[in-house]
Parts: structure tokens; sequence; C-alpha cells
């Protein structure tokens, strides 16, 4: 059955995670205190762009102090520093930084670019892998395709299953249009959760709803019939296969009244109201 | 004459005008085939038609052990064509619960011009339905485009499904014509059958006043012929069915055999005459 098609970063720039905590110095102040680990940045065209696994977030979600969580978040973070490290962000930084001028944050150029050298795949493969190490000491991430039907102030998402989400813009990370077809996130540490969205690189022009609808279709392992449809054309009223009753020489017409009260179909015992 | 009763009966019965948005004339043509149903879930048919809750599609696969069928059909009034009797037993007025199907005729408007057109030249499978006083408009009972329904739903409809009753009279000529058309019996049979016989005869050389004397004596008979089985005969079994003692219903039928030797001596006399006269 064809899936939805979507591929979702697995990672965040800088600008998208100053976005999440509110302003560049947080997050320069967060990187030099330790509770976040530094990006890896790529430099040229006079523009600078840091890259982050997007499981960061989780420190966000958490702020200075996870309390009972707090582990969790240590470990999310190191194995952040450790995919920041890891060849393949090397990979992403190498490839980003021919395009760099064409950047503004976490584009669907940017993962146009990385799909087509075959980096979203591993990326997607790396992330999850990390996602999953967490799910066990107690940090969520969910991930699910979405459709923005609405801009502004609030942005309003629906999923292929046609729930509604309303987020306010500032929980959108990244350059999104309407109509665009995009991941609504979700990151739970304990019970403080972040939703939020991101540009994928499905086309607008998929749309969720009607991909189930094929899947359902696509269900349906029987061979078609097809069926030639006759138009009804006959009059209402037309007399067709009815016996007329031809006016004859001779009138033969007793009173109703010779057949009166031997109605087998009427119960006698049934008066009129 | 009235064709309705003031208001409608208080149980649903033989002729009421029956009004529900299930109703349809439904009918087989070539085209007609078995459906699968298969089940949009609740969150997509909210996605796609703002509906909270599963909806059910159909698909025409061939032959399938379910009982849904694409098949042609009007919305219609429809007037009610099982007899009383059958009524009880389907809506579980018995006791047990409903079960069955009822037959139904659509009633689809008509004109003045139309009804005496059908006076003129009717027909076995049409019965006129007059205007009166409870109904302002005429119509004509398609009794060619009978239909059943589910007795299970004409019973868990609320008041409201039946909108007329037709009065007993009425009720007499609609059983009559549909005895006609079901089965080939009745006054209009016999009376077309009849007039179709005095044209032999009226070419026979036979006057007309006395052709016309001929059928309406064997028209009688027929007519006694009727009422013995309709109503004596009938009530014998009425009696058993309400513990009714055997006297009376004796007594109907010596009465009722008594009219029916009557009209049958009437009418053996005319049969008599007219072979005198047609050797």
């Amino acid at each position: 059955m064809p899936k939805i098609a979507r591929s979702v970063p697995g990672f965040l720039t800088n600008v998208e995670l100053d976005q999440a905590l509110g302003s560049p110095r947080t997050r320069q102040r967060w990187e030099a205190d330790g509770l976040l680990p530094r990006g890896r940045w790529i430099k040229g065209f006079q523009k600078r762009l840091g890259i982050y696994p997007d499981i960061l977030l989780a420190r966000v979600v958490a702020g200075v102090d996870a309390q009972e969580s707090e582990d969790a978040v240590r470990e999310a973070m190191r194995i952040g520093a450790r995919l920041i490290d890891s060849r393949l962000f090397e990979s992403v930084a190498s490839l980003l930084e021919e395009h760099l001028v064409e950047y503004r944050g976490l584009t669907r150029g940017v993962l146009d670019h990385l799909a087509e050298a075959d980096l979203l795949a591993p990326l997607e493969e790396e992330l999850a892998a990390a996602e999953e190490s967490l799910e066990a000491i107690g940090i969520a991430f969910q991930s699910r395709p979405a459709t923005v039907t609405m801009l502004g102030p609030t942005l309003r998402v629906v999923d292929g299953f046609g729930a509604q989400t309303l987020l306010p813009a500032t929980q959108v990370l990244g350059i999104v249009g309407a109509g665009e077809v995009v991941t609504l996130e979700e990151v739970r540490v304990g019970a403080r959760g972040l939703s939020y969205v991101l540009p994928t690189t499905t086309t607008a022009a998929t749309d969720p709803a009607e991909e189930i609808w094929a899947e359902m279709f696509a269900g349906v392992d029987r061979a078609p019939v097809v069926i030639p449809v006759l138009a009804d054309d006959t009059e209402p009223d037309a007399n067709g296969g009815d016996v007329v009753r031809m006016r004859r020489r001779i009138r033969v017409d007793l009173p109703l009244a010779s057949y009166a009260g031997a109605n087998s179909m009427a119960s006698r015992s049934r008066a009129p109201a | 004459m009235s064709t309705y009763t003031a208001a409608p009966r208080d149980l649903l019965s033989f002729g009421d005008i029956c009004e529900a948005e299930f109703l349809y004339d439904v009918h087989a043509r070539a085209d007609a085939r078995a459906l699968t149903r298969e089940e949009a879930s609740a969150p997509f048919a909210r996605k796609k038609w703002q509906i909270d809750e599963a909806v059910s599609y159909f698909v025409p696969l061939g032959p399938t052990d379910e009982s849904y069928v694409l098949a042609h059909g009007r919305p219609r009034t429809a007037l009610l064509l099982s007899d009383d009797c059958l009524i009880e037993t389907a809506l579980g007025r018995d006791g047990r619960d409903p079960s069955g199907r009822l037959l139904f005729a659509p009633v689809a408007p008509a004109s003045q011009d139309t009804l005496d057109s059908l006076d003129e030249l009717p027909t076995y499978g049409r019965f006129g339905l007059r205007s009166d006083e409870v109904h302002a408009e005429h119509a004509i009972v398609e009794l060619r485009r009978c239909f059943m329904v589910d007795a299970r739903d004409v019973a868990a409809l609320a008041d409201g499904f039946s909108v007329r009753s037709l009065t007993d009279e009425t009720r007499d000529g609609l059983a009559l014509r549909w005895a006609a058309y079901a089965i080939r019996r009745g006054k209009f049979v016999v009376e077309d059958n009849l007039e179709k016989f005095g044209e032999l005869l009226l070419d026979a050389g036979i006057e007309q006043a006395a052709a016309e004397r001929f059928a309406v004596a064997v028209a009688a008979a027929a007519a006694a012929a009727w009422r013995y089985e309709g109503s004596g005969i009938e009530e014998a079994g009425l009696a058993f069915d309400q513990g009714n003692p055997p006297f009376p219903v004796v007594e109907r039928l010596e009465e009722q055999l008594q009219d029916l030797l009557k009209a049958s001596t009437a009418a053996l006399d005319e049969v008599v005459r007219m072979k005198a006269e047609l050797r």
C-alpha cells in the first residue's frame, strides 16, 4: 500500500533552535553553560549556519533543570553532541556549505539538497535510532505528516486522519506556506511537551487524506467490474406493460356495493378513526 | 364519495398512504449488481465530509454474501398493499419481534385529465385516488410498480409514517383492483371478460339489451361468490382466531349461500335463455 511520501529532516539549524529558545542569546548562554552542545557550524559567503540534531529540543522542553528527568535530558545532549561530531553531520555540513548563500534556516531547499545527495535517509535513520534509545528513558518523540490549512498568528494543520491542531506561529520552526505538507512534531519529557511544525520535502500537491483514500482502495484485491448503466427513461405515468380494459359495445359495471363487506385484505375489527 | 378517512386509522392498515425517507420503488434491471460494503473510518470521514462517524461505502464487486444491490428506484410516497392480518404479524403486534416484509405501491400525483383518462380506459395496474375534503390532490396508485420494505424498519418508525387512510369503500375498490392485477380475479376482471364476450354475442346477432342483461346476471353471480368467500368463509376463520362460537357463523354462511343460490339461479336463467337464442 502506498505510504505518504515525506522526509523528516531530523535536524535543525540555529535559526529554528533560536526560535524555540526565544533568542540567539539564550542558545549561546545555554551552550556556554553546558546545557546544550555546540552545533556544527558552516561558514561562507558572509553567512553562518549551525546545524543541530532535533533531539536537542528535549532540553528546550525540559528547561535548565528537568528535575527527575534531568539524567535523561543529559543523555539526550550527550547523544546529540556525538551526532554533531559524527561523519554524517560532517557530510551534511560539507554539502550545505556549497549552497549556504541560499539558506535562511531550515527550508525545503536545504532538505532538497540533502535528499539529492542521499543524505536525508541516513540522517533519518540515525536520528530515529537516537530517538528510540531516548524513549526507553522517558523522552518521547512523535512525528506525523500534516497539511497547513491556515497561516497567521495561529497556524492550523490537519493530519492525515483529519485531526486538527492549532499552534502559535512561534512553534513553526522553519519556513512553511499555506497548503504545504509539513511534519507535526512533538517532544515530551516527562509531563512536559512541545509541539512544533517543521517543513518536509513532501510536495504540497500530496494530500494525506487522498493518500489514505487511495490506500483503502488499493487494499481491495479484486478485478474491476464494468457495468453498463441503463438509463431509466420510463415516464412515471406510462402505461407500458399494463393491461388496458378497452371500451366495448356493452358495459358491465356492477355497483361497488355488490362487492362490499367482503374485502379480505381489510380487517373488520379495524374501524376508521 | 370520500376517498380518505378524516384522520389516519389508529393502526397501520391496508391502503394507508405512507411517507418515509427510505421508501423507494426499487426494481432490478439488467445493470443490477451485488455490492460489497466497506467502511471509511470516522477520522477520515471527518476530514473528507465533516461527518463524525464511520461511513459505509459500497463497491460493486460481483457475487457477495452481503445483501446489498445497486438497482433502480425513485423516492416515493407509497400505499401499503399488505393485508391487515399480515401487517399485524409483520409488525409484531402479536407480541413477537417485527419480521418479514410489507408490500407497498408507489403513489404518484395525477391531474384531473389523467384520472378522467383512467376512468375512460382503466388498466389493471393503476388505481385512481380522487381528491376530497381531506386531501386536495388527485393521485394514482401504481400497483404495477410495487416494492417491499422490511417490517422492522416500519415498526421502528414513530407516528407520522401513515399520513392518510382510505375509506372502507375506497379500500374495497383498491382490493378489487389489486385482485385483478395480482391474480386476475374479481369484479374488474369478471366485467372485462363479460364485456369482451358481449362483443361475440352482438356479432352473433343478440340484441344489446339481452347481451347486457346476460352479462350483468353472470357478473352478479360472481359478486355473490366473492361476498360468500370474502365475508362468510372469511368470518369462519375469524371466529376461530377470536374464539367466537360457531353458530352465528353457520347462520351467516346459510344466509350468504342463499344469496349465492339466488344470484346463481338468476344467472343460470340468463345462460339458459342465451343458449336458446344462440341455437
